[in-house]
């Protein structure tokens, strides 16, 4: 049995670490609500411009490079994964969740004999994946010095996937990350990146400029909304994760402190319980 | 008063202005357009420029870096890649947004992008001169 003092000290310790979960979680909750905020903000962007992008389902193709972003290689037989994780941990299964996911795609790809590629957004999802698949890695984009994530990040990565698109270097892109639904709730997802699909839609249009010119435009701005609601979506993800995890981290050492709190009485009352019956036979023998 | 149509400008990050007006004049990459009641189904292409939205309650303008329009009989959406109130438009903002074009300019591999890119910061540097900043 522990003494008392080991006690005292186990007790102090979890007390301790009670204190940073508990201001982890407050802060938590406060990044939560603003990267939920930035999220909806971010929605009502993102839906306009698919409905855009769905007017110029069914019309003629250009030619040209945005050919290839719309149509692809024709093939599928090397694969892009791009896996957008947390920087920080310390959020229960959050990043593993989307790490698993893209872990199970790589294994399902190479089993049916395709080849993989896998670009990497967040450090977390990168540390898991490379343990794996070291070799399948070929870029990561770092976020950790950013404050708040910005369109013109994912402006950014999404000029890098374009860019190695159309040097051939992958014929399928697909996006992992996890769509947030609710606090408690954050689903790990696997969305089709390239080529770019069009939504479908009705009506009749007319364009100005014609088709091709709003099209070159529009489809990598298309593409960067994408990344930037999966990324934003990412974000308060994680939040609400940590939250959680730090909530149930909370609670977890209380119950701990509870518990060894209950040890030491009970230490003490024997150690009494000992001492006054040595001082009573002590008297007795007097 | 005119009829009136739903108008919405929405960049990346947030709605800047979601309101009845009777009439938005549209920066488009081919002229100025104004968006009003019974308008044709029409997706435009914004150009780097001012946008004007004219309701009962007066006149509001917006600085667009570009973007596209959902023009509609009933209502129009104006999706901005970056867009300001223009009171909030200054030359340092400007300066910026040319420099940035110029970027585009040079990393632009194909034809078609280069035209695009160089008429985008053509259309910037005229609107530098124009509002004098």
């Amino acid at each position: 049995m522990a003494s008392l003092k080991d006690l005292r000290g186990r007790i102090a310790s979890v007390k301790a670490t009670r204190k940073i979960t508990k201001a982890m979680q407050m802060v938590a909750a406060a990044k939560l609500r603003r990267a939920q905020d930035q999220a909806e903000a971010a929605r009502p962007y993102a839906e306009g411009l698919d409905k855009i992008l769905g007017k110029f389902a069914g019309k003629a193709m250009p030619t040209g490079p945005l050919q290839l972003l719309l149509e692809g290689t024709g093939k599928t037989q090397t694969h892009l994964l791009v896996v957008a994780t947390g920087e920080r941990g310390l959020a229960g299964a959050f990043n593993s969740n989307i790490a698993r996911l893209a872990r199970d795609h790589v294994r399902v790809l190479l089993a049916e004999g395709k080849t993989v590629k896998i670009v990497t957004i967040g450090r977390k999802g990168a540390d898991v994946l490379r343990r794996d698949f070291g070799k399948l890695m070929i870029d990561h984009v770092d976020l950790r010095g950013v404050r708040q994530i910005g369109y013109v990040h994912a402006i950014d990565i999404a000029q890098r996937v374009v860019k190695r698109f159309e040097a051939g270097e992958f014929d399928v892109a697909t996006l992992f990350f996890s769509k947030f639904q609710n606090i408690i709730t954050q689903k790990p997802t696997a969305s089709p990146l390239l080529p770019v699909e069009l939504p479908a839609s009705e009506g009749d249009y007319e364009f100005e400029p014609d088709e091709a010119e709003i099209l070159l435009d529009l489809v990598p701005r298309a593409l960067a909304t994408k990344i930037f609601s999966a990324l934003l979506e990412n974000n308060a993800g994680f939040y609400a994760s940590q939250m959680t995890a730090m909530d149930n981290a909370t609670r977890n050492a209380g119950d701990m402190v509870s518990r060894y709190t209950l040890e030491y009485n009970r230490a003490r009352q024997a150690m009494i319980t000992k001492e006054l019956i040595e001082i009573i036979s002590g008297a007795e023998a007097v | 008063m005119a009829e009136t149509i739903y108008f919405e400008l929405i960049a990346p990050d947030k709605r800047l202005l979601s309101a009845d007006v009777s009439e938005a004049v549209l920066p488009g990459q081919e002229g100025d357009l104004a968006a009003q009641a019974g308008r044709g189904l029409l997706i435009l292409k914004l150009r780097p420029g001012i946008l004007t939205t004219r309701a009962k309650d007066g006149e509001k303008q917006f600085f667009l870096r570009g973007g596209f329009a959902d023009v509609g009989p009933d209502k129009t959406t104006v999706l901005a890649e970056y867009a300001i109130p223009l009171e909030e438009l200054t030359g340092a903002v400007l300066t910026d947004e040319i420099a940035q074009a110029q970027q585009a300019l040079d990393d632009a591999k194909d034809d078609a992008r280069k035209i695009s890119s160089w008429d985008r910061l053509e259309r910037l540097q005229t609107l530098k001169i124009r509002l004098a900043l």
